[in-house]
């Protein structure tokens, strides 16, 4: 059988710097979590008292693509920074009021010329393999970080780490650099431990990379790239009594439909960096689920159209202009993305303290945008074309990406551009394009990181044109004084002046236009309201979860109905039937899928026995499929029978009322192929489910 | 506002407004049934125009759905024919953008225009059929990718949704036609309507013309000049309270209307200025009907009671009292009082300063009280029950020589009843009150020493005649003694004398019986004559004749003369009578240039020479010489005619000394 290429293509791809925003207008929108869970969530360092749930597991549900290893030290991004933080520890860790707070460094000094940062350390932290943390292992980190990461800004002005003592790190900066705490948070600064990448192998290939060790609050157990990360409770966390829970299982590269299956099932109790907006409605009206937009103000996502200037006609700024008046972002936030996304004006996010709203504005302008391709030189042909360009879009968060795409192909042709969409299959190949400079223009979702320097310079200083480098300066934007700026603002302690460079800053940048910034990333956390204490900080999910518990569980929802009758033309099918039911009842819905998957375990030699085994909910959506026929959160309600009746609605009939249905279907053997009549046995594991065991019926034989 | 402008313009304006008014409609009217039409063509226009593009852009989003379904169709057959997988992908990347297009053209008609309720709702029943579509065909072309066997079960699951999609867009599509035809009859009404309109707005217009005509001519100017006339005739017959409006117009009419408010002001002036006057009038003559009446009597009593009844009168003040200061205790006693219990008030005495009336006593002032209670000289305990309905007072007090000497008081029991111009004539009206008051005053007292003067004349009077009666009673006992002693010239002197004293009695007498006022002179002669013959000749026969015209002469003249007259009859019965004739006196008297020749004359021998030339000295003729140069301040002169003449000349009203 063939297997979606695509999909398993996808399960290489890794990582990615995954976008997370929200916007305030839907903050009203969405239901909140309850204020005696939000107030406490902001704190990462508060300390629970009374009853709770001390253990259990929670299981993550991501949507933001599978990381090909899990070492942050190496690249940020969402989907490494999501384990990784739990793996790593970090010398600080910050609040949701961008406060640090002490995490490995129980104390820090900052010099008063601002030069030196000194860092003391909790004196009882280990390596998961029992080693102790030193200033050294500090010190091995930061310039792991310095060399390899690509936010080149953020150790850049590191002169030298000195570490007098085991419990002590002196940084030493060659000039003043205000970003240095927040450089030290967990998503960016994860300690390594130096006595086993410090062996001579490459970092970048290093196999600890896959199979980390660090100081964190969970343990890694299990890294299945494209399935699942499995983590255990670190026993001898440097933090007493934390963590709380057994053990964390994310699962990896999901698509929106098959998380919102999950967490309605309570197969998943939370969806971090969640942004297709039709299903965040749809979850916050679960009235086991909470939904919260918090957690991202660090990140700053921005969802933007960058150019390469270094391809004509990209590098005329009045070509740059004019495609910025043919995008209606009014249309593209309150229209394709639902009124849920906030329109960005600029390089640096609506929230950010740096953020200047008076620059210039490019509201739809067809006449303008006409009027500047003619005087730019690019007149209209014979073919009603003025010119043709690619458009490249990451391959991830079909909803903001694809579609916006998509989008920008039909627009931009009312002014006489001819786009084609490039499809990149994994955010990999989209990268190494990208990276390459190999582009016309592409869709791009980059974060703010917190301050400009690490999140917001590189994007725009001439010396991070680096060829190769994903995320550095791709659109080869080369302005001096932007530079000069830049350099200014990134080495200026008082955030008056900051504000006023940055504010320069972005007036010439919106004019420039290497980018034409769309909207900030309406970014949500969904999770299970018998969750406590879910880091909503700055960094959100981001953040080590020492401190999550479980209050109250997710019930097991998975009950029998007795209705099945024995017949003697169904035994098989209804003993398989039951198998399934009975493994659900066990292992709960989707670990049964994978043993149902497993050809290795097999659960029905198909090959052999013509059985298949499906699951249906009312809502259409395919939750269970043996043979991979169907994708998880496929949505089959209206696939007909022969008859043109709909087949959800027998074999819901049949469950209910216990009979053996005949359906002469198209429906094709998964071994064969081959359609042809199909006679189901279907059971309701739950109230809200449908098992269906089916069986072709040999026609030949008949 | 409007109005005001109207009402302030000029009259010459005015007139023109009805005419441009109905210009100003008719353009109005010209202008609507120009723009109706040529709004109807472009709103007609217009939504052929957005209906246009409306359509294309639906009928572009039909070749869309209709490319994306042929596409999954396509995809499914090329999968199965194991066609190469580029040229499939070429296809799938077109249903992609077409499956976008679906959703990003719904997008453009939802907010390219503004839609109405249909059409919202109609799209609204668009929407889900579209996303159930997109995502069976998007699911569709993905299996059919994946697994062309069990794919071709979406692609033909997603033909429903297709259907469903489709028909609701042609629904919107006829709708949109609809649209169009409905546009087209709104267009054929509106013009009818226009028309109508017109005719209506015509018909209005004029209506409108009319009105203004008769709002300008009405309520604009003839209705003002009416209301102009009929105040001026108001005014003319006299009636000021008439009041006058549209002063504050800004036309002609204004103009006159304020002039007629001056003249109306004059005629107010005037007419106070008159009333003035009259009052003044009115004042003076009740001022000079007092003075009158005051001085028709110098009975102070009765005095008194016509200063009540005028104060009454004046002023109509139904209470009216009349206070005078006991000179000796000072203190203010009512002696009359007319009004509400002047029976309590009559009498009362006041001590000095007490209450209002006492203040004023004491300072000489005269008080306009408006209201007793609330004045400060007020003292409620004083007054009895009686009278405390009086409210407002008038007080003005009585002066001689400008000291006070009572108070005059004016009550009514209404507040604020009295005027200052009521103080003024009250003041007015005591002054002469108080004068009339002292004249009876003196009047009576100079009566009393009149009276007592004349009894102790008469006292005076019987005295002398008594006086001098005993004295010739002494003189004839004399006499009489004297006889017996026969001394012959004695008995004559005794005589002479008596007869002198007898004339001084008897001229006594006469002046007594006059009171002493100037005397007749024939009355004078006459009786002393007569008295004196008597006292001579008792039955004698002497003829007298006395020829006087009528002459008064004062009583010392009278007094002097009947010593003179007494002497000279004498004189004539001692020496004129002639045996021979019978004895005959003429007396004649003429009053001639303020001088009285008074003659005696008699038919006896005449004067002998001596005597004529009054050479001789006896007592009777120098008497008479005395008297008449010294006292009477006149001539004597003798002479014979052949009788004895004698002739006294003298001034009548000589000074008498």
């Amino acid at each position: 059988m063939k297997r979606g290429v695509d999909r398993n293509g996808a399960l290489i791809v890794m990582i990615i710097l995954l976008l997370t925003g929200c916007s305030d207008t839907e903050k009203s929108r969405i239901r909140q979590a309850p204020p005696d869970e939000t107030d406490s969530i902001a704190d990462d360092s508060t300390e629970i008292s009374g009853d709770f749930f001390h253990g259990g597991e929670l299981i993550i549900s991501s949507g933001v693509g599978s990381p090909k290893h899990l070492n942050q030290a190496l690249l940020s991004g969402y989907a490494v920074s999501l384990a990784g933080t739990q793996i790593f520890a970090s010398p600080l860790r910050f609040d949701e009021n961008w406060n640090p707070k002490p995490y490995l460094a129980k104390t820090w000094e900052v010099s008063e010329d601002g030069l030196e940062v000194t860092l003391h350390l909790v004196d009882n932290a280990v390596f998961h393999d029992g080693h102790p943390v030193t200033s050294e292992d500090v010190a091995f980190s930061i310039s792991i970080v310095k060399t390899y990461h690509p936010f080149k800004s953020m150790f850049e002005p590191v002169k030298v780490v000195e570490t007098p003592d085991p419990s002590t790190v002196v940084i030493k900066l060659a000039h003043v650099h205000p970003a240095i705490l927040l450089a030290l948070s967990p998503p960016l600064l994860p300690i390594l431990p130096e006595h086993i990448y410090n062996d001579g192998q490459d970092i970048i290939n290093h196999p600890a990379n896959l199979k980390p060790i660090g100081c964190g609050p969970y343990i890694l157990k299990e890294f299945v790239p494209d399935e699942y990360i499995s983590l255990e409770r670190n026993k001898h966390y440097f933090i007493e009594n934390r963590p709380y829970l057994d053990s964390i299982i994310i699962q990896l590269d999901l698509d929106p439909h098959e998380q919102m299956v999950k967490i309605k099932r309570g197969e998943a109790h939370l969806i971090p960096g969640f942004s297709d907006f039709k299903v965040i409605q749809n979850l916050a009206d679960s009235p086991y689920l909470a939904v919260t937009p918090r957690g991202y103000d660090a990140i700053g996502p921005l969802n933007w159209i960058a150019f390469n200037l270094l391809k004509k006609p990209f590098d005329n700024k009045l070509v740059r202009q004019a495609i910025a008046y043919a995008v209606d972002r009014e249309f593209i936030t309150h229209y394709l993305f639902g009124s849920k996304a906030e329109s960005s004006t600029g390089p640096i996010a609506p929230h950010s303290p740096f953020y200047e709203a008076d620059v210039k504005k490019y509201p739809v302008d067809f006449k303008k945008a006409n009027a500047l391709l003619d005087k730019a030189g690019y007149p209209v042909k014979s073919n009603n074309i003025r010119f043709s360009a690619q458009i490249d879009y990451l391959p991830l968060v079909p909803n903001q990406q694809k579609e916006l795409a998509l989008y920008l192909k039909r627009q931009l042709k009312k002014i006489g551009i001819d786009v084609t969409v490039r499809k990149s299959a994994t955010v990999v190949e989209w990268a190494n394009r990208v990276s390459n400079w190999d582009f016309d223009m592409t869709l791009d979702s980059v974060f703010n990181w917190g301050d400009p320097v690490i999140g917001v310079h590189r994007t725009y200083m001439s010396d991070n044109i680096r060829k190769g480098v994903p995320w550095s300066n791709t659109q080869n934007y080369r302005n001096p004084e932007v530079d000069a700026l830049l350099k200014a603002a990134g080495t200026e302690l008082d955030p008056e002046k900051r504000k006023r460079l940055y504010s320069e800053f972005q007036k010439i940048l919106t004019d420039e236009v290497p980018i034409i910034w769309i909207n900030v990333l309406p970014f949500h956390t969904i999770y299970h309201k018998g969750l406590k204490i879910l880091p909503t900080s700055i960094w959100g999910v981001l953040s080590p979860m020492d401190n999550i518990y479980w209050k109250e569980k997710p019930k097991n929802q998975y009950v029998f109905t007795e209705k099945i009758e024995t017949t003697r033309e169904s035994s098989l099918i209804k003993n398989v039937g039951e198998k399934a039911i009975s493994l659900i009842r066990e292992k709960g819905l989707f670990p049964s899928l994978k043993i149902m998957n497993d050809p290795e375990k097999g659960f029905l030699e198909m090959d052999i026995s013509g059985l298949h085994i499906i699951g249906f909910t009312k809502e259409g959506i395919v939750f269970l499929d043996n043979s991979n026929q169907m994708k998880s959160g496929m949505d089959m309600s209206s696939i007909l029978d022969n008859n043109g009746n709909k087949i959800l609605l027998r074999f819901l009939d049949s469950a209910v009322n216990g009979n053996i249905v005949r359906i002469d279907s198209v429906w094709p053997n998964p071994a064969t192929d081959e359609a042809g009549m199909i006679t189901a046995w279907c059971g309701m594991p739950g109230d809200n489910d449908i098992i269906c065991a089916l069986t072709w019926i040999d026609t030949k034989d008949e | 506002m409007t109005m005001r402008f109207l009402r302030d313009i000029s009259i010459s304006i005015k007139v023109l407004i009805p005419a441009g008014v109905l210009i100003l409609a008719l353009g109005l009217v010209s202008g609507y049934a120009v723009f109706r039409l040529h709004d109807q063509r472009m709103v007609l226009t217009k939504i052929h125009d957005i209906v246009l593009k409306k359509i294309t852009l639906i009928d572009e989003f039909i070749l869309i759905s209709e490319q994306v379904q042929s596409d999954v169709y396509q995809i499914c057959v090329l999968k199965f024919m194991n066609v190469h997988e580029q040229e499939i992908h070429v296809l799938h990347q077109r249903l992609e953008q077409g499956l976008n297009d679906i959703n990003v053209t719904y997008g453009e008609i939802l907010t390219t225009w503004d839609l109405d309720k249909s059409e919202k709702q109609l799209l609204a029943k668009i929407y889900d059929p579209m996303n159930l579509y997109r995502h069976q065909a998007e699911q569709a072309a993905m299996s059919v990718v994946d697994n062309p066997s069990f794919g071709i079960f979406l692609v033909r699951s997603s033909i429903q949704p297709f259907t469903e999609f489709q028909n609701a867009l042609i629904e919107f599509l006829d709708y949109q036609k609809l649209m169009i035809i409905q546009a087209e009859n709104k267009a054929r009404e509106d013009a009818g309507m226009v028309s109508r309109i017109i005719i209506v707005f015509s018909l209005f217009v004029m209506l409108s013309g009319i009105i203004a005509i008769l709002f300008i001519s009405t309520r604009l100017i003839s209705g003002p000049i009416l209301n102009l006339a009929k105040l001026m005739h108001k005014l003319a017959e006299g009636d000021l309270a008439v009041a006058v409006s549209g002063l504050e117009r800004q036309d002609e009419l204004g103009s006159m209307v304020r002039a007629l408010a001056v003249f109306k002001d004059n005629s107010l002036d005037k007419a106070r200025l008159d009333k003035a006057l009259k009052q003044y009038l009115r004042n003076l003559e009740s001022i000079n009907r007092a003075n009158n009446a005051f001085s028709s009597t110098l009975d102070p009593e009765e005095v008194l009671g016509l200063v009540m009844k005028e104060v009454h009168l004046m002023f109509s003040a139904p209470s009216v009292s009349i206070w005078f200061i006991d000179p000796e205790t000072k203190e203010l006693i009512c002696s009359r009082a007319a009004g509400s219990s002047p029976g309590i008030i009559q009498g009362l005495r006041l001590s000095p300063g007490q209450g209002i009336i006492g203040w004023v006593a004491k300072s000489n002032e005269s008080r306009l009280v408006k209201d007793i209670y609330k004045d400060e000289h007020f003292n409620a305990s004083m007054i009895s029950e009686d009278i405390r309905n009086i409210r407002s007072l008038l007080l003005v007090p009585l002066r001689v020589k400008e000291q006070a000497i009572g108070v005059l008081v004016a009550g009514d029991s209404n507040i604020n009843r009295f005027s200052r111009t009521d103080l003024t004539l009250m003041e007015s009206l005591a002054a002469t009150a108080s004068i009339t008051i002292e004249n009876a005053r003196l009047y009576k007292q100079a009566r009393q020493d009149s009276e007592t003067r004349n009894v102790l004349l008469q006292e005076v009077n019987h005295r002398v005649k008594n006086n001098l009666a005993a004295i010739i009673g002494l003189l004839y006992t004399e006499k009489r003694y004297n006889k017996k002693t026969n001394k012959c010239e004695y008995s004559r002197f005794l005589d002479d004398l008596i007869q002198r004293i007898g004339g001084l009695a008897s001229v006594h007498k006469l002046l007594s019986d006059t009171r002493w006022e100037p005397l007749s002179l024939k009355t004078l002669l006459n009786h002393i004559i007569q008295s004196s013959l008597k006292m001579h000749t008792p039955g004698g026969n002497i003829e007298l004749k006395i020829d006087v015209s009528d002459i008064l002469i004062t009583p010392n003249q009278a007094h002097n003369l009947s010593i003179v007259i007494n002497e000279l009859v004498t004189n004539i019965i001692k020496h004129g009578i002639d045996e021979n004739k019978e004895p005959r006196i003429i007396v004649s008297a003429t009053l001639e240039n303020n001088t009285v020749k008074l003659t005696f004359c008699d038919n006896g021998p005449g004067f002998p020479e001596n005597v004529l030339n009054l050479e001789e000295h006896n007592m009777g003729f120098d008497l008479i010489k005395n008297i008449v140069k010294k006292n009477l301040r006149g001539e004597l002169m003798l002479s014979n005619t052949p009788g004895a003449l004698v002739e006294i000349r003298f001034k009548i009203n000589a000074t008498e000394e």
